[in-house]
């Protein structure tokens, strides 16, 4: 029998909340976290005689977000009012835009041809709207294009796009269509038969329930449609515990939205000046800063500066400690060269993966920067062990302290032991306690060595200097092989 | 002292053998009726506040009355509609502001139209607003700004703020016999005006001559950065440059007379007059050319699909149960909207009428084309005028002021009808399409002691002039 085999299609619209002081229409501040009804001016509530008056620093973060994304922007803005009745929608009407005339977008990681929009005054913040075409077929690309766009955004100061709180809002069109030539190689020469109902996916709470609901649903349809049945266009929500998605409601049938010109707000003409001086003032992006960070003279792997950029505020943060770290007093050019070069590894092994085990945010501000700075350059001068290190970073994740480093250090009594004779009579323990090993050791098993290092550096509970330690070590073996 | 000629006037307001010489709603914060005994004196104190300050100010401390539509912090703002009948504004708007702070003294707010939807000032909330114009007969005063311009024929008021969308405040100003002003749009701010078709409202003035009509517009000509669509000041300076570019001392006054606008349903004593105000120009040295502007002649139905969706989007918000009274136990009727009986007929059949215009989509329906039509309508009064149009770059023409009246007939006493009622505001309404300034001032009477009114429009932004130029009639 023959099995079609399938193209599944996947289209997003992303509200990106935009990160400004005053609400778009309103001149009230635009409250993230405060009690309700306390960031709220007549507009917002639209009383009658109220007037929308343009916030022109969302204007310009909404610019700098089509920027971002390669798109251009339209010479003119104008807008629009769609109605329709929501509780939260006192007016009756939002201010939004029906269409912007945009060139096409160049491609962020495949042809994706999206569409900005200028999506406001719902209750009143600024958004940014995202429009995709269908052109992405599997949940893997979905999730990498989602966090592209968040870091993307969070690099251009644009958004926070957090999904989790709001800052970025992703509704996901799936559908699937059979291919009708199933001997075309790539996917984007398949011939696609009709297309079947689409479905729209909404309250997704995370990339990674996006990636999830996708995959189930693309999935349910293949299922129905293999089995010859048939399904709606519909919206349907996604429950993560069970990982499948259900329905909503019905997609309402073209719901008239009596579009008309807002003439309140007159149409703004964008100078092609303007979009210029806005471009350069706009800092690197995660494109230019991957290139930045893996050549010289960051030369970080690929790997980290990867994961630094998909970090909310990584390259911020990585530039801040380096700066410290550049500008510190009283370390040798080497031990700053040394430090700079193992920073990338402290931050994202070490300092990340303390976040991760801990299952906290990733927010690497979590140990300040000149604690950090400290740290590393603490241990590449030799000041502490890399264990000692390691100890104060996650002792600082799940306690936080303004204590300077040096006096945590005292503090928690994990000061450096690189006085010899300590050393020596520890070394001098360890060897008698195992007789055996040493018997061994002479007898050829050179990688002993690490172990009797190991051994003191755990008596000494990680403070000891590893490169001393083998010295003594050596010297007492050394002696022995002579007796 | 003012407080004794404030209690005088409404005294003899009332007095006259008993029978009011208008029914006019004047609202003060705690009754309906205006009888002497029911006025408050806490109300009389908070309006005569700061006088002999107010009387050193432009306006000198004089009596004015706004309509209702317009915000104010002491006493409601209902625009006369049951859905606002207590809704009590936080905000003031700005006009209000102004004319407070250069001395005007506002004694109250007048009756209207429902949502300024109408021509006859008449409604559930406040009840009809009529013109004495005989001891026996009332006549209908028009609207939707009947109450102003009743305050100042009745001589209650020095001047009468409205809101002009289709005519509002020329037509029954000109039903009465005062002057009443349209500027152009943009020139006073509508910040806490309630908006009916917010891209035609516009703040008017009635007052008894243009010299006072001058006085408070002086005021109330003002940016406003509150309200987006109020002239900025830069805006102003580049329109008045540009207008007085194009004035010229050494020629003539050009009136340009839209022959094809006199249709038949014009009342011949109104033609007549119409024909003496130009003998009359002409004995003054105006030159008065004949002008065509046919597109006009669509003007109210291109009114009706323009505004009236406007009016659908504007009202919008009072579906919200925050305003009008609460349902009663038991009011709820299958298939009837519980709320409908909050607003008037009038204003549901202008919704009805202004959803369909719309329903069409934004490219395709009668609101597209209406929208097509009021550009056409623009565009053939730039033809006309000599000051070219700063937004446009259509031709010009050569006419300085265009001369028409302000009603095919006068008004009629309160019941009576005819067929041509409709076609009321068909003069005024192309002036509001194109957002020009324009003003009815009285000149005579007809049909046996009726006021008759004539229109004055120019050009966008030429307000002054218009203003010195009507000045020569009343």
């Amino acid at each position: 029998m023959y099995r079609p085999k399938w193209l599944a299609s996947v289209g997003f619209e992303i509200h990106l909340q935009l990160v400004t002081r005053k609400k778009l229409f309103s001149g009230a501040r635009r409250g993230v976290f405060e009690a309700p009804n306390t960031s709220i001016a007549p507009f917002d509530v639209s009383l009658p005689g109220s007037m929308p008056i343009l916030n022109l620093e969302a204007l310009n973060l909404a610019i700098r977000g089509v920027l971002a994304l390669n798109c251009k922007v339209a010479p003119v803005c104008q807008f629009d009012r769609k109605h329709y009745f929501y509780p939260d929608l006192p007016a009756g009407y939002q201010i939004t835009q029906q269409e912007v005339p945009l060139d096409t977008a160049k491609s962020i990681h495949t042809d994706n041809v999206s569409k900005v929009l200028l999506d406001f005054n719902r209750a009143g913040s600024p958004l940014l709207e995202v429009v995709t075409a269908p052109c992405i077929h599997d949940e893997v690309t979905a999730g990498s294009f989602l966090r592209k766009v968040q870091s993307i955004m969070r690099h251009a100061r644009v958004s926070d796009a957090k999904m989790e709180t709001g800052g970025m809002r992703c509704d996901v069109n799936v559908s699937i269509a059979p291919i009708i030539s199933p001997s075309s190689e790539s996917l984007k020469s398949a011939k696609v038969g009709l297309e079947l109902p689409r479905t729209e996916l909404k309250n997704l709470s995370s990339v990674r329930n996006v990636m999830n609901a996708i995959r189930f649903e693309v999935q349910r349809q293949i299922s129905l449609a293999e089995k010859n049945e048939t399904w709606t266009t519909e919206t349907r929500g996604f429950d993560d515990k069970n990982g499948k998605t259900f329905s909503l409601r019905e997609k309402s049938m073209s719901e008239d939205y009596l579009y008309m010109p807002e003439t309140d707000v007159p149409p703004v003409t964008i100078s092609k000046n303007y979009v210029k001086q806005i471009s350069d003032e706009m800092g690197l992006l995660p494109d230019n800063l991957f290139t930045m960070l893996t050549s010289e003279p960051y030369f970080m792997s690929i790997r980290d500066a990867r994961i630094l950029l998909n970090l909310p505020y990584g390259y911020d943060y990585y530039s801040t400690v380096r700066d410290i770290i550049s500008h510190q007093d009283g370390f040798s050019k080497e031990v700053v060269d040394e430090s700079l070069r193992a920073l990338p590894t402290w931050i994202i092994t070490d300092l990340l993966g303390k976040l991760h085990e801990q299952e906290i945010e990733e927010d690497l501000f979590y140990v300040p920067p000149n604690q950090l700075a400290d740290i590393v350059c603490f241990c590449s001068a030799r000041k502490i062990s890399r264990l000692t290190a390691k100890a104060l970073i996650n002792h600082l994740v799940v306690t936080p302290s303004e204590q300077s480093i040096a006096n945590l250090i005292k503090e928690l009594k994990l000061n450096f032991i690189q006085d010899s004779s300590t050393l020596d009579a520890q070394v001098g323990k360890i060897l008698e306690a195992s007789p055996k090993q040493v018997q061994e050791f002479l007898n050829g098993k050179q990688s002993l060595l690490k172990y009797f290092i190991g051994q003191v550096m755990r008596q000494l509970r990680g403070r000891g200097d590893p490169i001393e330690i083998e010295k003594l070590l050596k010297q007492r073996l050394g002696e022995t092989i002579k007796k | 002292m003012i407080n004794n000629l404030i209690y005088m006037k409404w005294i003899g307001f009332l007095s006259h053998n008993n029978v009011p010489k208008a029914h006019i709603y004047v609202r003060h914060k705690t009754s309906k009726d205006l009888e002497l005994s029911n006025i408050p004196s806490e109300s009389i104190q908070h309006v005569m506040r700061d006088l002999a300050l107010k009387k050193t100010l432009p306006l000198g401390g004089k009596l004015i009355t706004i309509k209702e539509n317009m915000c104010t912090k002491y006493w409601t703002t209902s625009a006369s509609s049951e859905i606002l009948h207590d809704y009590v504004s936080p905000f003031e708007a700005t006009l209000v502001e102004a004319l407070e702070k250069n001395g005007g003294v506002i004694i109250g707010k007048t009756n209207m139209d429902e949502f300024a939807m109408g021509t006859s000032t008449h409604n559930t909330l406040h009840g009809r607003t009529a013109f004495p114009h005989t001891d026996n007969e009332l006549y209908q005063v028009g609207g939707s700004s009947g109450g102003c311009a009743a305050s100042v024929a009745a001589d209650l008021a020095f001047a009468s703020i409205g809101t002009d969308t289709g005519g509002s405040v020329r037509s029954p100003a000109a039903y009465v016999g005062c002057v009443g002003f349209k500027p152009s749009f943009g020139r006073i701010s509508r910040y806490g005006v309630i908006p009916f078709a917010h891209s035609m409202d516009t703040v008017g003035i009635v007052a008894k001559d243009v010299g006072s009509v001058q006085t408070v517009f002086d005021v109330l000509d003002q940016p406003d950065s509150k309200d987006a669509t109020c002239l900025t000041i830069q805006l102003r300076k580049t329109i008045d440059d540009h207008c007085h570019y194009f004035k010229s001392t050494e020629r003539p006054v050009v009136v340009g007379v839209p022959t094809d606008w006199n249709i038949t349903e014009t009342h011949p004593e109104v033609l007549q007059k119409w024909n003496e105000f130009l003998s009359l120009l002409e004995s003054q040295g105006c030159e008065v050319r004949e002008i065509q502007l046919p597109n006009s002649l669509y003007g109210l139905s291109i009114y009706a699909a323009l505004a009236y969706a406007e009016g659908v989007t504007n009202l919008a918000r009072f579906s919200n149960p925050i305003f009008g009274s609460k349902l009663q136990e038991g009011e709820f009727h299958d298939g009837v909207d519980p709320r409908s009986h909050l607003m008037g007929l009038e204003v549901q059949k202008r919704l009805l009428i202004g959803a369909y215009s719309l329903s069409f989509g934004k490219d395709n329906g009668i609101n597209q084309k209406a929208q097509l039509m009021r550009r056409a309508v623009q565009l053939e009064f730039n033809r006309s005028f000599k000051i070219p149009s700063l937004q446009e770059s259509d031709p010009s023409g050569d006419v300085d002021f265009i001369v028409t009246p302000s009603f095919l007939k006068p008004t009629q006493p309160i019941g009576a009808s005819s067929p041509t009622d409709f076609l009321s505001d068909s003069m005024l309404v192309p002036s509001s399409l194109a957002g020009l300034p324009s003003i009815s001032i009285p000149f005579g009477k007809i049909c046996g002691g009726l006021p008759m009114g004539i229109q004055l429009i120019a050009q966008y932004g030429d307000d002054n002039s218009l203003l010195s130029f009507a000045k020569r009639f009343c």
